[in-house]
């Protein structure tokens, strides 16, 4: 296995240099699970020519989506070679000959290749955010992903009050993570509530309050105007005490390769759910990568779920990426939002449940039995069950209230019956034990002896009691096993 | 409910005793007198509940529950209480069969077939080498016969080729177990350490079925049940997680991501007894719950809730049982719950710990004394060239004598008659026709063979295709060793001899090693001489039997290994090794005496759901049923609670697909089709089935299961399959 180096996206501008970079990590180290031995072209193919099978993966980019598209071509034993190129080097993409152009004049011919270019996040134009030399002022920062524990407390290390700028998910996230934190947190969001983009006005309105209880502030409807060390102006004139201004204003996606190669590109690189731009041999993932099947601009970053499904259908499998789910991190929260804001207005059966009181909200928008989109908030079952139904396009059960409360379903009530089975460990049934009773097996010990109910697991003990009490009681006809209720206990202490 | 069966008008619904019968008149054995009660154990699972036989003058066996041993504490499950049925079964083999010229199996006398078995390895062993004879053994065999089946294979045979189905049971547990602690020992504690407790976490376990006398001690802890569909474990479970078959390991990274995100780790613990923590929370760290939520469907509130009901117990226990352990990621799987329970400062501290399940009724001591294809006696590992010598030594050869590692089970019966692989196939004690994966294809690998001889007491459906059948002994008629699930050697008792014409295993071993050229001395045919080898040859192990004695054990005495022979520090008078009901209490056996993280993330099963099978299968137990069925589908009592399979689907989905509760169906994956009656579980995922693997012919479950193995234990992955169902018309 050769050794895995941690480098940033510095490179050489050497065709060689730049095709071994291949083992780029952030942070989460390959370690055992990534031999990338198998996966280190050789260099020097610059300038060779001859088509390359669909196996021959080259993927642009180094980031988190490269390296996640790596592992999972690895893991699934992927046999064709693999290699990576960070997207600095790269000068072009030459989609009739089917290969790239580094800066150094060197040629990488491909079979398949993956735009994994990543993106950066959007700065905006708000006079005092940068210094005259192009960086970020002291006291500005960009939001980071929330992984590992404490995120809140290393989201800024700052002390002060600290504003987000911008509260779609990742903003609503920041802000939960540094208020558990113990921070004093404003948001300011340009929209009429937070994620106003994702949410109908309920689900909004309610987690503004829930945000509120939470003690963090939010200017809903506002922009900013201007920051100056430690404040924040906005529109309506107000002043925000800001020691830390966190921006979470959204991202960039790298698609200028794309572009100049003449493939579709929106917001970010288009593709369909098998993540298959216009070109059949060129993929893209990520945060750089758009799918069309869905208005839902580009993935959330990190995008696992594309990396396995771009691995598994390079490797054979017909795959699909899962639509993307968006799910807030806050432990108390419960925020899932599936599809997006037309779908929800538009598909054609709607369910509903409102309780406002204790925070629940759930909507669920269905075509043809399937979620199309939805919206649940403070129903954490709810959240984990829709987003399965969702992501797998698998059909709503009939109990939607059970579905959307998260009760589980009820076991079919047992009848009084003589075939119930009372003791499941010896599949003695309820007639067998009323038989026994009847032939003069009038305690618990008897009826285990007559008819070995009890000695198993011994968990329905406490039924055969009930049993005989039952029996043993003037009201207690045939059939009371079951509605003795607590006269058992009261048996079994004599 | 679906309409099962009634149950059964047997005699004992009317007033016949508790105690459970068998027997027939004129089967009066010789040497064990009547009415002497015998404390031996039951002849399935890995709990090896205490049974008491007694057999009266006509030669009827009764069984009652051993008063005051601590494991079933006076219970038994249906299964136990009908197995005396078992003894007396009407089909019980009674004589060698050998497959005549028109192909029927026909009787033959014990030397005719030994002479014609023996006969055909050494024409295949000439013609081929000596790998081209195989073995499969069984973790149902005591410890005496799996010792000698191993030194049979190795010397008698000079094969690399055994494995035993074991693998296809424990075989992940044992691998994850090793790395971590040095050691594999199912539980490192007692059972009855379990009542203790505060919190049990069950991961892929459901013993309320499978052992339910087990959950006598769990009683009192609260149940964290991680399985994907609510079995009656999971119906007295505080907490309940329901994960999609195949994402176990998500779910176990979920949950120690929610352990480091809510700060509940034991950092002292983590420090002074742990390697690896750092390496292992780079994989786990993007596991957050609410990702895994989307993997697992397991809501993240419930991930972070069993967390910390875990963490705030004082006392808890995390177990896992086949659920985790059947996948291709079934090492990672419990690796990553080891992690958890290592997090936290659980294992080898008094009151807590992690432990396996094991399953099989030796499934502990089947595994540590040389049927697998890696090991020696003693689970010493047979590419270590110290162990090698060592067993050589005992053996009396030399250590370049003995082959080196073979293949894993489901490797060794895939490559039987294929060139290079295997020709002839000897099965002791296992029915891969019905246990293993992908079963059509053993089934078409078992005919190809030249030589496929089965040891076994009834015709089971691997005994009907061989070209030899042995009629061997069973539990109540033979005298052993077995170690249970926590590790404990107990000794299994005859009570009666058995019938005429049926000889021991040990007996058979002998019989074909002399007439393979063997030196006689070599395979003794007594337990307890075979039991006196075996010591030795542990002696110094991972698996130190050397200190336990049959008279140490019939003196009642409750031996757990390591129990090693070596004096104490009062030299050669010092009291015998007490055993070791509790290990790792001073540290893990790795020489640094620190346990291991081990650094594993996120893989997903082998097979997803698609357009053309668009459910997931998972296969388990049935509380009426044993393993393959071969020998609980011959009890009456048993068969009328559960006659046949049936797959148990959720009602909407049943709706969906125009199948009614009882109707039959037919249900498909990429490797064949299987037939069942459905059953309708509202309980179940909706994208989920289940099938129970006890049942043969067209109702296996595993026609469907996959060959995909783990790349460490080789274990196959039983518990997901994508599957299709549909109506199936009437025969």
């Amino acid at each position: 296995m050769t050794t895995t180096t941690t480098t940033t996206t510095t490179t050489t501008a050497t065709s060689s240099a730049a095709t071994t970079a291949l083992n780029t990590t952030t942070g989460a180290t390959t370690g055992a699970t990534t031999g990338n031995a198998a996966h280190n072209a050789t260099a020097g193919t610059a300038g060779t020519t001859g088509a390359r099978g669909a196996g021959d993966v080259l993927i642009l980019g180094n980031g988190p989506d490269a390296v996640r598209l790596t592992r999972a071509l690895h893991r699934l034993g992927h046999p064709g070679p693999v290699r990576m190129l960070p997207e600095p080097v790269v000068t072009a993409i030459d989609r009739r000959r089917r290969r790239v152009r580094t800066a150094d004049g060197g040629e990488h011919p491909y079979g398949t290749l993956a735009l994994a270019l990543g993106a950066r996040p959007h700065i905006p134009d708000v006079p005092g955010l940068r210094c005259p030399e192009g960086q970020l002022r002291g006291g500005v920062r960009v939001g980071t992903p929330l992984a590992g524990p404490a995120a809140g407390r290393r989201a800024t290390t700052t002390p002060g009050p600290v504003v987000v700028l911008g509260a779609g998910p990742d903003g609503t996230d920041a802000a939960l993570a540094l208020r558990r934190a113990g921070r004093q947190v404003t948001v300011v969001h340009p929209g009429a509530h937070p994620m106003s983009r994702r949410l109908d006005r309920t689900a909004g309105e309610l987690l503004a309050g829930a945000l509120a209880e939470r003690g963090i502030r939010v200017h809903a409807g506002a922009t900013a105007v201007e920051f100056t060390p430690g404040k924040l102006t906005l529109d309506d004139g107000r002043i925000l005490e800001a020691a830390t201004l966190l921006l979470c204003t959204g991202t960039v996606p790298h698609t200028r390769l794309a572009a100049e190669a003449g493939l579709p590109v929106g917001h970010g690189v288009l593709v369909d759910s098998r993540l298959r731009t216009a070109d059949p041999h060129i993929s893209a993932l990520g945060s750089c990568a758009e799918l069309t099947t869905t208005a839902d601009g580009p993935a959330a970053p990190p995008a696992w779920d594309q990396a396995e499904a771009l691995a598994a259908r390079l490797t054979g499998a017909d795959r699909t990426a899962p639509p993307p789910v968006v799910r807030l991190r806050d432990p108390a929260l419960h925020l899932a939002v599936m599809g997006s804001r037309q779908a929800l207005e538009e598909a054609p059966d709607q369910i509903t449940l409102h309780d406002p009181a204790r925070g629940r909200y759930a909507r669920l928008a269905l075509r043809r039995d399937r979620v199309a989109a939805a919206v649940v908030l403070g129903l954490p079952r709810a959240a984990a069950a829709v987003t399965q139904l969702y992501r797998e396009a698998r059909p709503v059960p009939a109990a939607r209230l059970a579905l959307l409360l998260g009760t589980p379903p009820l076991r079919p009530g047992a009848p009084d019956s003589p075939a119930t089975v009372v003791c499941r460990c010896n599949h003695v049934t309820l007639g067998e034990l009323r038989e026994a009773w009847d032939r003069g097996a009038r305690d618990v010990a008897a009826l285990a002896e007559a008819t070995r109910a009890t000695t198993g697991c011994g968990s329905c003990t406490d039924e055969v009691a009930r049993l005989c009490s039952a029996r043993t009681a003037p009201s207690g006809g045939p059939g009371g096993a079951r509605s003795a209720g607590r006269g058992a206990r009261e048996g079994r202490a004599r | 409910m679906s309409d099962r069966a009634p149950a059964p008008a047997g005699p004992r619904a009317g007033a016949a005793p508790a105690a459970a019968r068998a027997g027939t008149p004129g089967d009066i054995p010789a040497g064990i007198p009547a009415d002497t009660p015998a404390d031996t154990h039951c002849p399935y699972c890995a709990l090896q509940c205490g049974t008491r036989l007694s057999r009266a003058a006509d030669g009827a066996v009764t069984v009652r529950p051993t008063p005051g041993f601590p494991v079933n504490q006076g219970g038994l499950c249906q299964k136990g209480w009908t197995a005396p049925a078992l003894l007396d079964t009407p089909d019980r083999l009674r004589t060698p069969l050998l497959r005549d010229a028109g192909g029927t199996l026909a009787p033959a006398g014990w030397d005719t077939a030994l002479d014609t078995i023996a006969g055909r390895l050494r024409e295949l062993r000439a013609r081929y080498g000596p790998d081209a004879v195989a073995v499969l053994g069984g973790g149902g065999l005591t410890n005496e016969k799996a010792y000698l089946l191993g030194k049979f294979a190795r010397l008698a045979l000079g094969t690399s080729q055994i494995d035993y189905n074991g693998r296809f049971c424990m075989s992940s547990a044992a691998a994850a177990g090793n790395a971590a602690f040095g050691i594999d020992r199912g539980l490192p504690f007692p059972v009855t350490d379990l009542a203790g407790a505060e919190v049990v976490l069950l991961a892929g376990a459901n013993p309320a079925e499978t052992m339910p006398p087990l959950m006598r001690h769990l009683d009192g802890p609260e149940l964290i049940v991680i399985d994907p569909r609510r079995t009656p474990t999971a119906e007295r479970a505080a907490l309940h997680l329901q994960p999609r078959p195949g994402t176990d390991l998500a779910l176990a990274l979920g949950l120690l991501h929610a352990a480091v995100a809510e700060e509940l780790l034991d950092h002292d613990y983590i420090e002074t007894r742990t390697t690896g923590f750092d390496a292992c929370w780079r994989q786990a760290r993007e596991a957050w719950p609410e990702r895994v939520e989307a993997i697992t469907g397991v809501p993240a509130a419930d991930q972070r809730a069993a967390v910390r009901m875990l963490a705030a117990a004082g006392r808890r226990y995390l177990l896992t049982g086949r659920g985790s352990e059947q996948h291709s990621t079934g090492v990672d799987t419990v690796a990553a719950y080891i992690n958890l329970a290592l997090a936290l400062g659980m294992p080898g501290r008094p009151g807590s710990g992690y432990g396996c399940l094991t399953g099989q009724g030796n499934g502990q001591g089947g595994r540590e004394h040389g049927q697998k294809a890696d090991q020696l006696p003693g689970y010493r590992m047979i590419t270590d060239p110290a162990a090698r010598g060592h067993v050589a030594r005992v053996w009396g050869v030399a250590p370049e004598d003995l082959p080196g590692a073979g293949r894993s089970a489901w490797e060794l019966l895939d490559s039987l008659a294929t060139p290079g692989g295997p020709r002839a196939l000897l099965v002791f004690g296992t029915n891969p026709v019905v246990s293993a994966p992908h079963a059509a294809r053993v089934a078409r690998k078992l005919a190809a063979l030249d030589l496929l001889v089965v040891a076994d007491f009834v015709p089971s459906e691997t005994a009907r295709l061989a070209h030899a059948v042995l009629p061997v002994t069973q539990w109540a008629e033979e005298d052993g060793t077995m170690t249970s699930l926590e590790g404990r050697v107990l000794r299994r008792r005859a009570v009666r001899t058995p019938p005429p014409g049926v000889r021991g295993d040990l007996d058979v071993l002998h019989g074909l090693a002399v007439r393979l050229g063997e030196p006689a001395a070599r395979y003794p045919t007594s337990p307890r001489a075979v039991f006196d080898e075996l010591r030795r040859a542990s002696a110094g192990g991972r698996a130190d039997y050397s200190g336990i004695s049959y008279e140490r054990l019939d003196s009642g005495e409750a031996l757990y290994w390591p129990c090693p022979a070596a004096p104490g520090p009062g030299g050669a008078r010092a009291a015998p090794h007490p055993g070791t009901p509790r290990l790792f209490l001073d540290g893990f056996a790795h020489p640094d005496g620190r346990a291991r993280f081990a650094p594993v993330g996120h893989r997903e099963a082998a097979e997803r759901t698609g357009p053309g099978f668009p459910l997931h299968a998972t296969t388990g137990r049935l509380l009426a049923h044993y393993q393959s069925g071969a020998q609980t589908r011959r009890i009456a009592e048993l068969t009328a609670a559960a006659p046949e399979p049936e797959v148990e689907i959720h009602p909407d989905t049943a709706a969906r697909l125009g199948v009614g509760d009882g109707q039959r169906v037919r249900v498909s994956s990429a490797r064949g089709s299987t037939v069942a009656r459905a059953r309708l579980v509202a309980t179940l995922r909706t994208d989920t089935v289940f099938l129970p693997f006890h049942f043969p012919g067209a109702g296996r479950a595993n026609l469907l299961t996959g060959t995909a193995l783990d790349p460490v234990s080789r274990m196959p992955e039983f518990k997901v399959s994508a599957v299709c169902v549909e109506p199936e018309p009437a025969p």
